[in-house]
């Protein structure tokens, strides 16, 4: 039934379709996530709930867009997860593998859906899938159930004489539509008409009575309450189809046939709102009018304080009914028990990212715009303008903070996706691994979240490949044949610390030498110091052809893994005891937004370190660093030297030569001593400026041939300020080493 | 009696959820204004929902507990409209005006 011109429904669905995909996206994310701890606590009733409701929600918002494949299949798996919540099926292991395949399948629709193209490999998959998910049924649900559903789609007739009890009677629905079903986009009148064309409706009523008064009527709220009598076997499965996807919003009872006039007067005390129900119960052939007045009767009896008996009773006669009849649909309980699950709904807002990165951008403007009218403030010497200027500030950074702030997301969501990989990793290799994981509600900048996800993936499957060992070598190690796997996240001192650890093999230095020599990585025969020995791995060329496996190996090598982490103004540390495991740790900052930043000048022009990258400061004489460019001519006119730092030879850099500024040196110069991965080496600066918190703004394209900057800044006083990339200076200066320990050794001839 | 009396309220051809707000504050001016006997003209009616059947149910519960007795009549209704409302079990909520169509 159209319910507006055609025209606007295919406006709404076109834009409204990326919504639903991503929604859907999330909840079979979530799916699989409860699916798989689940397999550790299979009764959990929360957690059954919720993924019913997953399945529900996918399933609802599918047919709003009239996804009839997906609504159909997810029908089936929601068939299911009913059956587990209420406790009426157990979650074995091999129906959790079930559900985790059917679950990739809704996915796989969703896609099929959002691309338009049809695949007719997940089409057979998914018919062999729906074939055991009906197999999986418990025996007498699994009858009248699926056949209800086929011949729900057949015809009403065709579902007499099947399933053990195949007696029509008169079944009486009553159906209370919740105030929102119109909001949400539902139609009481679609709803019916539907249960009409599935089962045979004998008669409906609907009460005029508590309808408000037109002046005072809301017409977008619902008020409506029905009471259908349905002639069938078992219209379970129909009204369960007609009613799924407004079940959120209706409170439904469904009483079989010679139902004792009790279950009806409970269905009267349920709706105390609606006096005139029992006339329309007898309306519709639910009872006879004798039968109401005298249980009506019976009732006041029992509630006067003269009567010996419970009022309760009537309860106590429902409950052994509906031990009885199983299909007593109590949906009233259910939707509260849902609508207090769906309590966090409301407190999440969707936001396109790029917005907030708009309004960090301006807000990290006016921070800057306000430190300038702060200086100027102070100037007027006013000391009314400085204290409101101040005030000003302090609401501004604060905004800024709380912004900020929104861009953090757990990196909880990230982890979890890993325990699917973890286990069918595991079971691919053969391993037997547990994967725990601590500090999931750590947050970092969604930016970086997404970032390194991808490194993380391969670290974690590297420690499954050749970490961990197969059970067999475990016990003969004297280990037990389980491995672990422990993920953890935590803040530290203003940056995120991820670690990657397993109980396997660690690392056995003496292969890696072998292999290090091998390739030339190192002169062989020379045993550099163990730290060194273990960073080989992330040197590129490292990867070996007898770790090149189904899973790592395959190009995307640690070296990938290490320069992605770098990118990210992080860094990775790895540990290793042979035979007792790895532990890989990798810093990142809180976000990729703000820089703690050093300020330096030259000449000039103002330059930012990242302060985490500073090591110390050291005094220079620029007597000192134009002896060592005379030595070496080449790099000297590059602006590299080397100068000797308690006894070790420290690559210098100095920016006035690499960025060519013009002005000579002055007499006292600094040299800025920082950290970068393994390497440590000198920054050569003019002043030292102090530390400043400051935004960062990319540097445009036109700028990417510049070599070791990585954005700008706006200083308080309106000046620009150049961030350095340490990580690409670093490379720079690397190569100076290698050059000037061959000169120093022809130097001390 | 007023013209108005004799003329039936003219239904617009959407009695959908996008037309009861504003049809509804109509209705209200209509209640105040006009007079027995109260109908309501369905010619025109091309599209119905719940919620627009819910808005003349609340015109005609408005109507019965003024305690007079008035029912709303709906002339010249479409097959769709009555078939709407027999689905949903609000036939006795109306008169029919034409009961030559058997419901």
């Amino acid at each position: 039934m159209s319910r507006s011109n055609e025209f606007n429904d295919q406006e709404f669905i076109a834009q409204a379709m990326p919504a639903f995909v991503t929604e859907a996206h999330e909840q079979v994310a979530e799916m699989e996530n409860l699916l798989l701890q689940l397999e550790l606590q299979p009764s959990d009733r929360d957690m059954l709930d919720a993924l019913f409701r997953c399945a529900h929600t996918v399933k609802g918002s599918a047919g709003i867009f009239g996804l009839t494949g997906v609504v159909e299949f997810t029908h089936h798996i929601e068939t299911l997860l009913d059956l587990l919540r209420e406790g009426r099926m157990v979650l074995s292991p091999e129906l959790g593998s079930l559900l985790l395949e059917c679950n990739d399948q809704i996915l796989a629709l969703v896609n099929e859906a959002q691309s338009g193209e049809p695949d007719l490999q997940a089409e057979a998959m998914r018919e062999a899938l729906v074939l055991r998910m009906s197999e999986c049924l418990p025996t007498g649900d699994a009858a009248e159930r699926v056949s209800h559903q086929k011949s729900a789609v057949n015809s009403p007739a065709a579902s007499a004489g099947q399933g053990a009890a195949a007696v029509e009677g008169l079944w009486h629905l009553s159906a209370t539509f919740g105030t929102d079903c119109f909001r949400h986009g539902m139609d009481p009148l679609s709803v019916l008409s539907y249960l009409g064309e599935q089962v045979q409706v004998v008669a409906v009523a609907c009460d005029r009575s508590t309808l408000p008064q037109t002046a005072e009527l809301d017409p977008e709220s619902c008020h409506l309450l029905v009471q259908v009598a349905i002639r069938a076997v078992d219209p379970q499965g129909a009204v369960d189809n007609a009613f799924s996807f407004i079940r959120e919003d209706c409170a439904l009872r469904l009483i079989p046939p010679q139902s004792p006039v009790s279950t009806f007067l409970l269905l009267l005390e349920e709706l105390p709102d609606h006096p005139r129900l029992g006339e329309m119960l007898v309306q519709v052939g639910a009872i006879s009018n004798a039968q109401l007045h005298e249980g009506l009767e019976q009732q006041r009896r029992d509630r006067s304080p003269l009567s010996k008996q419970e009022p309760q009773l009537l309860g106590a006669i429902l409950h052994e009914q509906s031990g009885v009849s199983p299909a007593l649909v109590d949906a009233a309980v259910q939707k509260q028990k849902r609508r207090d699950g769906h309590a966090d709904d409301g407190r999440f807002l969707h936001i396109p990212a790029d917005r907030l990165d708009a309004v960090i951008d301006l807000l990290g403007e006016l921070v800057v715009a306000s430190a300038s009218s702060d200086m100027l403030a102070r100037q007027s010497r006013q000391v009314a303008l400085v204290e409101s200027q101040q005030r000003v500030m302090a609401l501004i950074e604060n905004i800024r903070n709380v912004t900020l702030q929104m861009r953090m997301v757990p990196i909880g969501g990230t982890f979890s996706r890993f325990r699917r990989v973890v286990r069918d990793t595991a079971s691919e290799l053969g391993k037997e691994v547990v994967l725990t994981i601590e500090g999931g509600d750590t947050e970092l900048d969604k930016a970086v979240v997404e970032k390194i996800a991808d490194p993380l993936m391969h670290l974690v499957r590297n420690g499954l490949d050749h970490g961990l060992e197969t059970p067999a070598e475990r016990l003969a190690a004297g280990k037990p044949a389980e491995g672990k796997l422990l993920l953890s996240a935590r803040h530290e001192s203003g940056s995120i610390v991820l670690n990657i650890q397993d109980d396997g093999r660690g690392i056995h230095r003496q292969k890696v030498l072998a292999r290090a020599w091998e390739r030339g990585l190192v002169e062989p025969g020379v045993v550099p110091p163990d730290h060194v020995i273990l960073n080989m791995i992330f040197e590129p060329g490292f990867s070996t052809a007898e770790q090149v496996t189904n899973l790592s190996g395959r190009g995307v090598g640690m070296d990938v893994v290490r320069q992605n982490i770098e990118a990210l103004r992080g860094s990775v540390a790895i540990s290793s005891v042979q035979g007792q495991g790895t532990s890989i740790e990798i810093c990142l900052p809180l976000t990729l937004a703000i820089i703690d930043g050093f300020l330096v000048g030259v000449d000039q022009s103002r330059f930012v370190l990242a302060s985490e990258s500073v090591i110390e400061v050291v005094d220079a004489t620029s007597k000192g660093a134009s002896l060592a460019q005379d030595a070496l001519s080449d790099n000297g006119a590059r602006g590299f030297y080397c100068m000797s730092l308690r006894d070790e030879i420290l690559p210098v850099v100095c920016l006035r030569r690499l960025y060519e500024l013009p002005s000579a040196p002055p007499a006292r110069v600094s040299v800025v001593v920082v950290q970068a991965g393994q390497q440590r080496f000198g920054i050569e600066v003019d002043q030292l400026l102090g530390y400043h918190q400051t935004v960062i703004k990319p540097l445009s394209r036109l700028f990417s041939g510049l070599r070791g900057l990585s954005g700008s800044s706006v200083l308080g006083n309106g000046e620009v300020a150049l961030i350095l990339d340490v990580n690409a200076l670093r490379q720079v200066a690397g190569d100076a080493v290698s050059t000037s320990s061959s000169v120093s050794t022809s130097r001390t001839h | 009696m007023s013209a108005n009396s004799h003329t039936p309220f003219e239904l617009p051809s959407e009695l959908t959820i996008y037309a009861v707000g504003d049809l509804r504050s109509v209705l209200v001016e209509w209640l105040h204004m006009g007079d027995a006997p109260w109908q309501v003209n369905a010619a025109h009616l091309t599209e119905v929902d719940g919620a627009g059947i819910q808005l003349l149910g609340s015109v005609a519960q408005t109507l019965a507990s003024q305690g007079q007795g008035h029912s709303l009549r709906i002339v010249n209704a479409p097959q769709a409209l009555r078939r709407a409302c027999d689905v949903l079990g609000c036939t006795s909520w109306f008169e029919w005006l034409d009961e030559g169509v058997t419901p």
